[in-house]
């Protein structure tokens, strides 16, 4: 038998894409740029609501989008129609982004400058959750047609979010089983401080606070710095 | 299945330490993995013995050390310890709210890593 010996590393395994989310999020805010990653499952509405963001968004300033959803470049087209630049990250069937990705990404865009980026990171609503993505906020959607009994089947992501974004509230009057004051009490649970939206990017409702909370939360990043 | 991503963290940094320590191999890695991390025993098991191979920690094992979810109560301040998916057990014990505080679950570590020294036999 050969001896062996115990060495403690005591090292956080995703230290390396840790401190490459920290070093990013610290450069986009000294350059004004406001980044928020967009997580959910797929067909919650992310790209959708992101052509509606872009709406209210885009007299504010220059907004840049990171797409990083599976569904080959579908997504990326819809963004660019609107006239908005747009990246396609290549994940290669990967299930979460990371930071190498993201910063490949922002070298794509070519050194244009943004007030607001976002990334519409891939549906899941598992993986994601362990990578930081360099963003100033992180937020998930759930849709009311994915129900409401959410928060018990993906606890670390509901957990890390900034913002929980109910999307398709038009669907509430056909799924009368969407306890949304079951969803906010048990999202909360272990998220106390989470910020709570519901919203209809179709016909606009709810859109308007949301716009309004991300605009208040660059000019804080902006008066931080 | 993220869990190749992660693992891949872990044998990128088990080989660099290894190496600085300059051992001969490397027979064991421990994590020490928190509730609130969600992955899969088998596939960090299964990732870890495809991702080691020709490296220095070829052939060792993986042993994930769970911590279960600990939370205070943000009312009485009493700690208990809480399933993440069982609603029931996040209510506080002694004042009956359900408004917390996590205290343990979070950790995401490479506790330590067996090794065989470079000079024995």
């Amino acid at each position: 038998m050969e001896e062996t010996r115990v060495i403690e590393v005591k090292e956080e395994i995703l230290a390396e894409n840790t401190a490459a989310a920290d070093a990013f999020r610290a450069k986009l805010a000294a350059e004004g740029c406001y980044y928020v990653d967009i997580m959910s499952s797929p067909g919650a509405g992310k790209t959708t609501l992101l052509l509606a963001l872009i709406e209210r968004l885009r007299k504010q300033g220059q907004i840049g989008i990171i797409e990083a959803d599976l569904e080959s470049f579908v997504d990326s087209k819809k963004i660019k129609e609107a006239g908005i630049p747009a990246v396609q990250l290549e994940t290669n069937n990967i299930c979460h982004v990371e930071m190498g990705m993201v910063e490949s990404a922002w070298r794509a865009f070519g050194g244009q400058r943004f007030d607001y980026l976002f990334l519409e990171n891939i549906g899941n609503l598992v993986c994601p959750a362990d990578f930081d993505t360099g963003a100033h906020r992180r937020v998930m959607l759930l849709s009311v047609p994915e129900g409401y009994d959410k928060v018990y089947k993906y606890p670390p992501m509901f957990a890390i979010v900034d913002a929980l974004i109910v999307t398709k509230i038009d669907y509430l009057p056909l799924n009368p089983d969407f306890d949304m004051a079951a969803l906010h009490e048990q999202a909360r649970v272990l998220n106390p401080g989470l910020k709570i939206f519901e919203v209809c990017a179709r016909t606009g409702e709810g859109v308007d606070e949301l716009a309004a909370w991300l605009q208040e939360g660059r000019d804080q990043m902006l008066a931080y710095d | 299945m993220h869990e190749m991503s992660i693992v891949g963290n872990v044998v990128k940094a088990v080989v660099m330490y290894a190496e600085e320590e300059g051992v001969e191999r490397v027979t064991g890695v421990t994590l020490t993995v928190g509730a609130l991390h969600d992955v899969v025993d088998d596939l960090m098991d299964r990732a870890f013995r495809f991702l080691a191979r020709g490296t220095i920690a070829e052939g060792a094992y993986l042993h994930m050390n769970k911590l279960p979810l600990k939370v205070r109560c943000r009312h009485c301040h009493a700690a208990y310890e809480a399933s993440l998916r069982v609603r029931e057990t996040l209510v506080c014990p002694d004042c009956g709210k359900q408004e917390v505080d996590v205290v343990q679950g979070r950790e995401f570590l490479i506790e330590n890593i067996e090794v065989v020294p470079a000079h024995s036999q």
